[in-house]
């Protein structure tokens, strides 16, 4: 009877006690589906990540100030002519609108395709929604597509929470308030959740560090994310919001203002299927309109639109020792403007894109990994972008990485098909033959985790070159000046970035990280707007800080960078200054009575009285500013 | 009224041979902890009972059946089969008409307990889970804090491939992390990115079964596998002798395990209270 012969199996000796993972996985194998986590440290790039902790810890009001005391990353408070708050790149070539940096949120980018960069005061995230925000230094292109040849900040918010809660902060100082309010219910069909912040911000002083410059900005946000999981497998989310922004341009005689409105629509879904594999699409709209007045000679109005559409596949097969990406992608971006494209008010790019990436553990120290993206576009004709990568790993103590890289960026369209006549005696035009930039990267890495893992050290070393680098230049002097762009320069850039991390005990962590950049303009400073690449970034930054929990309910935080000199070369207002060495010191204290209210009181720039970062006309005062924030349903 | 009564006489003598009939033990496979499971079962039992694995025909006469496994918990069982599971986190109620499952999670209140008395400071312990079979008893265990004054903050997972993520963007504090005992979570991979992100913070990783203590994990509050083998027969024996209890029982005996180099990195000791070992 075989009731009986199997008897002969429970009669057996059971074996010592198992593997600790051996139940699970073999029970993982009937039950769920799942990929394959990566941790950021085994990444074949240098990632850094800046969690919800750290962001409620340091009390960042804005995502440049989340950026600036990370390794590698050049912020600067600046004010373009047409309203742009802010610069933020990596590893150098700093300036009004960074064409070469990419920007994420929640897998939608945010680049503007009209001057190239970001919109960084603009952008409809919040940071009361933000999980983490991923900062890849070096080029991705392979993976992001164009115009990712510095890094890509990858800007994630949270998913809604399946039990109703809520949170309301408000938050007051000498030149700001806001008030911030969200909401979000869920159960096992999914979740929502509705944020909105209100900014208003008297913004900084004129030159003499006295009074206010016209540099105001009173801003609304506006978020919603539906989440709905009708199956273990599949899931589909629905993000829709905006901002709307009214603001002085300052340093401009007479005075002006700029409106400025973005909306945005995405639907994102996954399918899981078999034990490795998922397929995931999205489809985002968006749009932003701009309106300067005056804006040099005259109110200028920009409607800038993306249409993206993305469907990849990701997989892991071999026994999961081979982890593969298989995508493509379309986008339609266009910006409609009668001023600034005289006679041809509405310029387009569409871009189309395949892509694979793929990494494979050759053994259990050794991984490689590699990708391609073959794009097709108006402005840029058809280009490959490739990189790969060795990663090795011999513990969980130790990863040694290099890497190579070749991506290009677009030029913006203003640049491309651009027709504007600035002043009486200035006249801008675009160059219809203007080709993209395309920057090659070899990079050395080693991460390492020491103390029982309390201590971790990254240290990067790396060398690019830009080739085909734009670049104004005066076309036809006369009256008026005709100026207009080229290729025809090369940059060579290197640098080291060293970051540590001590986590003392829970809730105090320190760290500190040091960057050395280096950037060589092959054909010297031949820009008409004097950008000189070899002194436009500061060669030396050090960045230093702690968070820690004192007891009784209290935190406390303290940031301190030190940048070196650098000239700030704005390149929409053709201005420029050299700018002293500064150091920039914040410090943080907050009360949490209980695990639902946290009040706090912050200074910012506490150093000095106030300290110039960009040829603007304004200076970064210091600042003070205290809040509140109550959770519900925690 | 003598075919009815032939009837009758004919139930009554077929019930009687269901009910000497042994229960059947079904296994998922001849791996170590199923085998283990089926020791505390037929201890707890009192004798052998027939094995068969989760692919093979039950005898034609079994109507009560011990599932070990989420593989055996899953097969079709006979109409009107009385079924117990245990080491099956998948198993659900639909599965069986009267299917009664034996949990993973040792009994919420006495975790909860046991890991205040371990840990006196914890405050807010964060517990991930992933699957949906997982949801109930990370309620229960939500439940059994608010009732002990522990803030237990549930943290769903999924995918789990993004456990990396979210432990990277946990919002609000946490004193203490407890990975619940979900096969969708609990791998290599997840366990040492959770170990790592305590580790670096400095606080507590509590874990569901005893290896993961050896494996570095600072305490596990666990039931042996052999223990839940004992608590499937007892809730077994109780359904056939018609107390059908609730759908989900708990193993009475629980082993709170401490990792003592991880368990005091972690800030934790220098006593152990409540510990039944300690590993040097």
């Amino acid at each position: 009877m075989r009731a009986l012969l199997v008897l002969a199996l429970a009669a057996a000796p059971a074996a010592a006690q198992s593997d600790a993972f051996e139940f699970f996985r073999e029970e993982a194998m009937v039950s769920v589906a799942s990929r394959r986590p990566e941790a950021a440290w085994r990444a074949p790039v240098a990632v850094d990540v800046v969690t919800a902790e750290e962001i409620k810890a340091y009390g960042y009001s804005n995502l440049p100030d989340l950026l600036r005391f990370r390794a590698g990353m050049d912020v600067v408070s600046a004010r373009s002519a047409d309203g742009n708050r802010a610069i933020v790149s990596a590893r150098g070539f700093s300036r009004d609108f960074v064409a070469e940096m990419q920007v994420l949120v929640d897998g939608r980018s945010v680049y503007s395709p009209f001057l190239g960069g970001v919109y960084w005061a603009s952008l409809p995230v919040q940071m009361q929604d933000i999980e983490r925000v991923e900062i890849v230094r070096g080029p991705n292109a392979a993976l992001y597509g164009s115009n990712s040849a510095l890094g890509v900040v990858n800007i994630v918010t949270r998913r809604p929470g399946a039990k109703p809660s809520g949170r309301l902060s408000a938050r007051a100082g000498d030149r700001m308030r806001a008030t911030a309010e969200a909401a979000e219910a869920g159960g096992r069909l999914g979740g929502l959740r509705v944020s909105h912040t209100f900014q208003q911000i008297k913004g900084d002083p004129g030159p003499s560090g006295v009074g206010e410059a016209n540099d105001f900005l009173h801003s609304n946000k506006l978020n919603v994310r539906a989440l709905l999981t009708p199956g273990e497998a599949i899931e589909v989310e629905a993000f829709g919001g905006g901002s709307w922004q009214a603001q002085g341009l300052p340093g401009m005689v007479p005075v002006q203002r700029a409106a400025r409105s973005e909306d945005f629509q995405m639907l994102r879904g996954s399918f899981k299927h078999g034990s490795d594999g998922a397929l995931e699409g999205l489809i985002s709209r968006s749009a932003m309109d701009t309106t300067a007045d005056p804006l040099f000679s005259g109110t200028v109005d920009v409607r800038t639109y993306q249409y993206d559409a993305e469907l990849l596949h990701r997989s892991a097969w071999a026994g999961e020792r081979v982890n593969s990406v298989v995508g493509a992608g379309w986008r339609l971006t266009g910006a409609y403007s009668d001023q600034t494209f005289a006679g041809h008010p509405a310029q387009q790019n569409e871009i189309k894109r395949g892509f694979t990436h793929h990494s494979a553990k050759l053994t259990e120290e050794v991984t490689a990994a590699g990708g391609v993206s073959l794009e097709d576009s108006q402005v840029g004709g058809l280009r490959t972008s490739w990189q790969a990568a060795a990663l090795y790993a011999p513990n969980e103590r130790h990863a040694l990485r290099l890497s190579y890289a070749l991506a290009h960026s677009m030029p913006p369209l203003f640049n491309k098909y651009g027709d504007y006549r600035l002043s009486a005696p200035l006249r801008l035009v675009g160059n219809a033959d203007l080709k993209p930039q395309h920057l090659s990267s070899w990079e050395a890495g080693w991460r390492t985790r020491a103390l029982d893992g309390a201590l971790s050290s990254e240290l990067a070393v790396y060398r690019m070159v830009i080739g085909d680098r734009n670049f104004a230049f005066v076309r036809a002097p006369g009256a008026p000046t005709i100026v207009s762009y080229d290729n025809r320069n090369r940059a060579q850039a290197w640098g080291v970035e060293l970051s540590e991390e001590y986590t003392l005990s829970p809730g105090r962590v320190f760290f500190a990280n040091y960057t050395y950049e280096r950037i060589r303009d092959d054909k010297g400073p031949t820009d008409v707007f004097r950008t000189d690449l070899r002194t436009g970034t500061p060669v030396h930054k050090v960045n230093a800080g702690g968070r820690a929990l004192l007891g009784r309910g209290f935190g406390a935080s303290v940031l301190l960078g030190y940048k070196d000199a650098y000239d700030a070369n704005s390149s929409t207002r053709g201005t420029r200054l050299a700018v002293k060495r500064s150091f920039r010191l914040d410090a943080r204290l907050s009360w949490s009575p209980r695990p639902d209210w946290e009040l706090f009181f912050a200074g910012l720039d506490l150093l000095q009285p106030y300290r110039v970062e960009w040829a603007d006309g304004t200076v970064v005062p210091r600042r003070f500013e205290g809040g509140v924030t109550k959770r519900f349903g925690l | 009224m003598r075919i009815p009564l032939l009837l009758t006489a004919l139930c009554v003598a077929a019930n009687a041979g269901v009910s000497s009939a042994p229960p059947v033990a079904v296994l998922s496979s001849e791996s170590a902890h199923y085998r283990q499971a089926l020791d505390g079962f037929t201890e707890a039992w009192g004798s052998t009972v027939p094995v068969i694995l989760a692919g093979q025909l039950p005898p034609p006469q079994a109507w009560a059946f011990v599932a070990i496994g989420s593989k055996a918990a899953a097969r079709r069982w006979p109409q009107d089969a009385v079924v117990v599971s245990c080491l099956a986190p998948s198993a659900s109620a639909g599965d069986a008409a009267a299917l009664t499952r034996v949990s993973l999670l040792p009994d919420p209140t006495i975790l909860v307990a046991r890991l205040r008395a371990l840990a006196p400071s914890l405050r807010v312990l964060r517990v991930f889970w992933s699957s949906e079979s997982s949801r109930s008893d990370t309620e229960a265990l939500v439940a059994a804090g608010e009732d002990q004054g522990l803030v237990v903050l549930s943290e769903r997972v999924d995918p789990p491939s993004l456990l990396p993520e979210r432990l990277r963007g946990l919002d609000g504090p946490a004193d203490g992390l407890w990975l619940m005992p979900d096969p969708a979570l609990v791998n290599e991979q997840n366990f040492a990115t959770v170990r790592e992100y305590a580790a670096a913070r400095r606080i507590p990783f509590f874990g569901p079964t005893e290896g993961l203590a050896e494996r570095g994990a600072a305490a596990t509050v666990s039931v042996t596998f052999r223990e839940m083998g004992r608590a499937a027969a007892l809730a077994l024996r109780a359904k056939l002798n018609g107390r059908p209890g609730p759908e989900t029982v708990r193993a009475a005996r629980v082993t709170v395990t401490v990792n003592d180099p991880a368990a005091r990195a972690a800030g934790l000791g220098p006593t152990f209270t409540g510990a039944d070992k300690v590993l040097p």
